[in-house]
């Protein structure tokens, strides 16, 4: 590294110079005496000789990390010969923020040369963060010489959504394998009353109903609903983002992903996940606790990266997409192509929810002041009413969520499964 | 202390003009240098710190052209020690803006300045004891001799150094 005057250098020569030329013009040699400080601190500071910047190093704890959580990165240098400060700048991704007040660090330089420093960050929102770009400014003693350099040393990181509580979860209209907790239509063991029948040799005895029995003086026995598990398939939209992280629309979208595949997966429901942005990226169903961290990992890789490649998601293979699975989409309902694939899954005659996540709040201090006018936004959200009705005519079962409150309010009106017509849904 | 140091440069700037020659413009002059070397430091902004140093000297100059020949040596050397201070402190406020300083390097700096205000002072006695020698001991004719020599001097150890750097640039 080659050192270069500093700013500061420069002032001062031409403070010097100013001096000088007013000495000679006023005729007074007084002011000369007033360049000597000045002049013997330019004297004082010699230029230093080449600096190297060797063994860089950035370190963290491994492992992904939770959204809101803090970590350290531990950085080190050899800097030989170090003359003076050494001013750490290290470049991070906007979803990385340093806890204290000040991004940059001002250290002094150890007689052999090592300079070693901490960055406390706190992980904004989820995402894979690739950061390691730091700028080291050398100063010389006095501040009158400063050399650059860049320094890198790639760092992946994996930052986790923080899943938002889920209470109650949509019904499936269609259920699977058995050990799960949703009624299905079948009749058999489980703790949802389906119906009463005549007692038939074989039938447990503490599934009489006495008062039945005795009123009609034939035996009868309850019936219950069989209790399965069902397949859950959780689609996002990846076409737009509305909104500045770690705020937006997507943010919420995803923490609602992982608390809802959280919620189905504590209920011993087979889980997959489908982001949906012209390209595909999938998850496969399954069940259990490594399913959500597969989840989480997947959430924490999504980017909004809009492609026109694959318009429509029912030509992907049954496995992807298995026709009796439910499933649940988060969209924040900007992009047409997105409600189109939905009402056309839903024209195919699967089970669909749609979340719709309420964007004119998320959007409100971004717009231009005369978008942000009341009749705009009234006209912005009769719009998307519009497109919502549009989407439970095909049978959607679709519910408008505002992020500013919890998921369970928006999932109230969508719990229950839309009966097909001309069936009974506990046939 | 790095504040403090500033505060004390800034006072020195607006008051020293008034040290040589008390009038009522050099005063309010003085006044308005400060307040703009005071501006730079709190802003911080070198460029500004220059324009007020460059004020200042105008201001003191006016004050020095108003002054009886002689008795202002000690006032302009004090103006020199609170520009040296004011552009050090400016610049280095401006540099570590936002940064996480550590004592040491806050104490280190101090310490240089102190250590070059103290060698200015050295200089200056020094060379107001070579003028004295000079003026005593050496015939007038001679005078102009030494005087182009040091001058001469001068030059060669400027020249010298710009080459060395220059050998170390390439």
């Amino acid at each position: 590294m080659n050192f270069r005057p500093s700013p500061l250098a420069y002032a001062l020569a031409v403070v010097v110079a100013w001096i000088v030329c007013l000495a000679i013009a006023i005729d007074r040699v007084e002011l000369f005496f007033t360049a000597i400080p000045l002049f013997v601190r330019i004297l004082r500071s010699p230029a230093p000789g080449q600096s190297d910047v060797r063994d860089f190093s950035l370190a963290t704890e491994p492992g992904p990390r939770l959204e809101g959580e803090d970590f350290v990165v531990t950085g080190s240098a050899l800097i030989a010969p170090a003359a003076g400060p050494i001013e750490i700048l290290p470049v991070l991704p906007p979803l990385l923020r340093p806890l204290t007040a000040q991004r940059t660090a001002m250290l002094a330089s150890q007689p052999d040369g090592r300079v070693e420093w901490n960055s406390h960050l706190h992980c904004l929102a989820s995402g894979a963060l690739d950061f390691g770009v730091v700028f080291l400014r050398l100063w010389d003693r006095a501040g009158m010489w400063v050399a650059d350099s860049r320094q890198e040393q790639r760092i992946a990181l994996s930052v986790h959504p923080r899943a938002i509580a889920v209470h109650a979860v949509p019904t499936p209209r269609e259920t699977g394998a058995p050990f799960g907790i949703h009624a299905s239509r079948k009749v058999g063991d489980g703790t949802d009353f389906a119906d009463i029948r005549r007692f038939t040799p074989g039938d447990r005895m503490k599934r009489i109903n006495w008062a039945v029995s005795l009123r009609t003086r034939h035996l009868h026995v309850n019936q219950f609903y069989v209790e399965r598990s069902a397949e859950v398939i959780l689609l996002l939209d990846a076409f737009s983002e509305i909104g500045a992280r770690p705020e937006s629309s997507l943010d919420h979208c995803v923490r609602a992903t992982a608390g809802l595949a959280m919620a189905y997966l504590q209920r011993h429901d087979r889980v997959g996940l489908l982001v949906f942005g012209g390209w595909v990226r999938w998850t496969k169903p399954a069940a259990g606790p490594t399913q959500y961290a597969n989840i989480v990992q997947s959430l924490a890789h999504i980017s909004i990266a809009p492609s026109m490649y694959l318009h429509d998601l029912s030509a992907l293979r049954q496995s992807m997409l298995p026709r009796h699975a439910m499933i649940l989409a988060l969209t924040p309902l900007v992009d047409e192509r997105f409600a189109r694939t939905v009402a056309r899954l839903a024209d195919q005659g699967r089970d669909v929810v749609l979340l719709a996540i309420r964007t004119d709040e998320l959007s409100e201090a971004f717009v231009p002041r005369r978008a942000n006018h009341p009749l705009v936004r009234r006209l912005w959200l009769l719009e998307r009413d519009e497109r919502l009705r549009d989407l439970r005519a095909h049978g959607v079962r679709a519910a408008n969520w505002s992020p500013s409150l919890p998921i369970d309010t928006a999932l109230d009106f969508v719990r229950q499964p839309i009966m097909r017509r001309g069936a009974s849904w506990y046939s | 202390m790095v504040q403090l140091t500033g505060f004390i440069a800034i006072l020195l700037i607006a008051g020293l003009p008034v040290l040589v020659q008390q009038n009522l413009p050099l005063v309010a002059a003085g006044i308005a240098a400060g307040a703009i070397c005071a501006i730079a430091v709190l802003l911080p902004s070198l460029g500004l710190a220059v324009a007020g140093a460059i004020g200042a000297l105008l201001v003191f100059s006016v004050a020095l052209l108003m002054a009886p020949p002689a008795g202002a040596l000690v006032a302009a050397i004090l103006l020199g020690i609170a520009l040296l201070a004011l552009l050090d402190i400016t610049h280095y406020r401006q540099r570590f803006r936002g940064a996480m300083v550590e004592p040491a390097v806050a104490r280190a700096h101090i310490t240089d300045l102190a250590l070059s205000v103290a060698a200015s002072v050295g200089a200056i006695v020094l060379l107001a004891g070579i003028v004295e020698v000079l003026s005593i001991g050496l015939d007038a004719s001679i005078r102009p001799i030494v005087a182009t020599s040091g001058g001469i001097l001068v030059m060669v150890a400027l020249l010298l150094a710009v080459t060395r750097l220059g050998g170390r640039r390439s």
